[in-house]
């Protein structure tokens, strides 16, 4: 694993711009754009199946811990899920369990993987990672790239949205809060799905109804929400005013609502209790308010956030700030846990995280980000392309 | 308590378009929306004499913002083409025939999306 210099593309931003990608040059606030054109990471092929066999396992066991949490009932009370939420996760897992997409986060090294955690229901950092940095390596002329994700994207449509009649309108929603990221996702991800030959339309989810006498959501049009793509998290969607309806909608959700027992970090103390010291996990423990660890590096990390909020590290009972952490109240409500503090590579001053995308059950590609000066890695960080060779 | 949502009422189509300026916020009323309509607006059941055989619906919005979300942006019409109506006539101010017709829809909306207005949903 390499933090290599390549030649700068003279038209990069139109490059990025022709496929959607037009958030690739907002400026993080060391006044650089999201997209670093000009260097790139370079692995081996014993490298890349690493990655790609640790991203299919790690998933196997993430999909277990689902199912025994789902057939046991016992959902740990750090989730905080509400009686309607536990009623949505056990029907989507018992009606249509397939799922469209995850980005597992990975500190590597070039040697060993350590899992982070899994955005397993709203990731974003998609079209950068699929479209973007493909053509970065045509262009150059560099020998291949792990990254089947658009192709598998494609696919998978057929598969979650199987089962329901022909031409059903699949709906497309974000939030009119989100930025240009988040709807430019989406609009990649509606790009997929017209390429999978759905019909789509896209929607605000703010603008959603709910029409009581036909128990549906409704769009605009008042047209019944059949299927719907949602990049909105479903701890929200259960905890706002017509979270109490979803059980009683015939919705198909995409993602589906037993994903949001992989997308909290409730999930990896979880994974910790039933995989204790497998090799590609981090000791994770559930936080207890008032109480630190008095030994080892801990990082400490809300059960429901985004964006590397709220992340600061423990050392021998005190708790310190991490750079390019912010931190924001309401991500305090569903309390922390700690996982085991692991550093980062540095490669020319820059540490990388690896985002591994898993689409459909499959391991489909990685995508990168890096942090210079912060050790969290947020909504600042940058997004680097890569190759590898054989 | 919420409220309600609205929307205009056009005879033509070429009015919504000047309001809102997008074929997709424009949809043509059904039969049944438009018998109804007609027979709301003159108390005639299936309308009478001043019922129109085409009407158009513009977008849902609320009361205290005619606007819309529309892609990734904000539709704010600066006129207001919807037909007179002489019933449950939201009137402005500029001139009694630029009336917009409120049809509340039968969906309670505003239901989701609350936290998404101040927090990012991608990861």
């Amino acid at each position: 694993m390499e933090r290599l210099n390549y030649t700068v593309r003279p038209d990069w931003e139109n490059r990025c711009n022709g496929v959607g990608f037009d958030f690739c040059n907002i400026l993080s606030k060391d006044g650089t754009p999201y997209w670093t054109e000009g260097v790139g990471y370079k692995f081996t092929l014993a490298q890349i199946d690493h990655l790609e066999d640790s991203t299919n396992e790690l998933h196997a066991m993430c999909l277990q811990t689902v199912e025994d949490i789902i057939k046991s009932g016992d959902y740990p009370v750090e989730y905080g899920l509400a009686d309607h939420a536990k009623t949505l996760i056990e029907r989507s897992w018992s009606e249509s369990p397939s799922h469209l997409y995850g980005r597992f986060d990975f500190a590597y090294d070039g040697k060993s993987i350590k899992m982070l955690e899994y955005n397993a229901d709203t990731p974003t950092g998609l079209l950068e990672a699929s479209v973007a940095q493909w053509n970065w390596i045509e262009d150059l002329g560099l020998p291949d790239q792990f990254n089947s994700i658009h192709e598998k994207l494609i696919e998978r449509w057929s598969v979650v949205t199987a089962g329901l009649p022909e031409g059903t309108l699949v709906h497309f929603l974000s939030s009119k809060g989100g930025g240009r990221e988040d709807w430019g996702t989406l609009e990649y991800l509606m790009d997929t799905a017209l390429q999978a030959s759905l019909q789509l339309s896209e929607v605000a989810i703010d603008n959603l109804g709910w029409d009581s006498r036909n128990k549906a959501f409704v769009d605009l049009d008042d047209r019944p929400l059949q299927c719907a793509f949602k990049l909105y998290p479903w701890e929200w969607m259960f905890a706002e005013r017509s979270g109490r309806s979803l059980p009683r909608a015939n919705t198909r959700w995409i993602e589906p609502a037993w994903k949001a027992l992989l997308s909290s970090k409730a999930l990896l103390p979880l994974l910790w209790q039933k995989y204790q010291g497998h090799q590609l996990l981090l000791p994770a423990h559930f936080h207890k308010e008032g109480s630190l660890p008095s030994s080892g590096r801990w990082v400490k990390k809300p059960i429901y956030a985004r964006e590397g909020a709220n992340v600061s590290l423990i050392e021998h009972a005190v708790e310190y700030e991490l750079s390019g952490s912010t931190y924001i109240s309401k991500y305090d409500e569903r309390g922390y846990i700690l996982q085991e503090w692991v550093d980062l590579p540095v490669f020319d001053g820059f540490r990388p995280i690896i985002g591994s995308w898993v689409i459909g059950d499959k391991s489909a590609g990685i995508g990168i980000r890096e942090e210079k000066d912060n050790l969290v890695t947020g909504n600042c960080s940058h997004f680097i392309p890569h190759s590898f060779v054989e | 308590m919420e409220e309600a949502q609205q929307r205009d009422v056009y005879t033509k189509f070429e009015d919504c378009m000047a309001d809102w300026g997008q074929q997709e916020l424009c949809v043509q009323l059904g039969k049944a929306d438009t018998a109804q309509f007609a027979e709301d607006t003159t108390g005639v059941q299936g309308g009478g004499s001043g019922s129109h055989s085409i009407l158009f619906w513009g977008p849902h919005y609320y009361p205290s913002e005619r606007s819309v979300l529309y892609g990734n942006r904000t539709i704010t019409p600066t006129r207001n083409s919807a037909m007179s109506r002489p019933f449950h006539v939201t009137e402005h101010s500029s001139a009694a025939s630029k009336t917009s017709v409120s049809k509340p829809s039968a969906a309670s909306r505003g239901g989701f999306g609350s936290t998404g207005r101040s927090f990012s949903a991608g990861g």
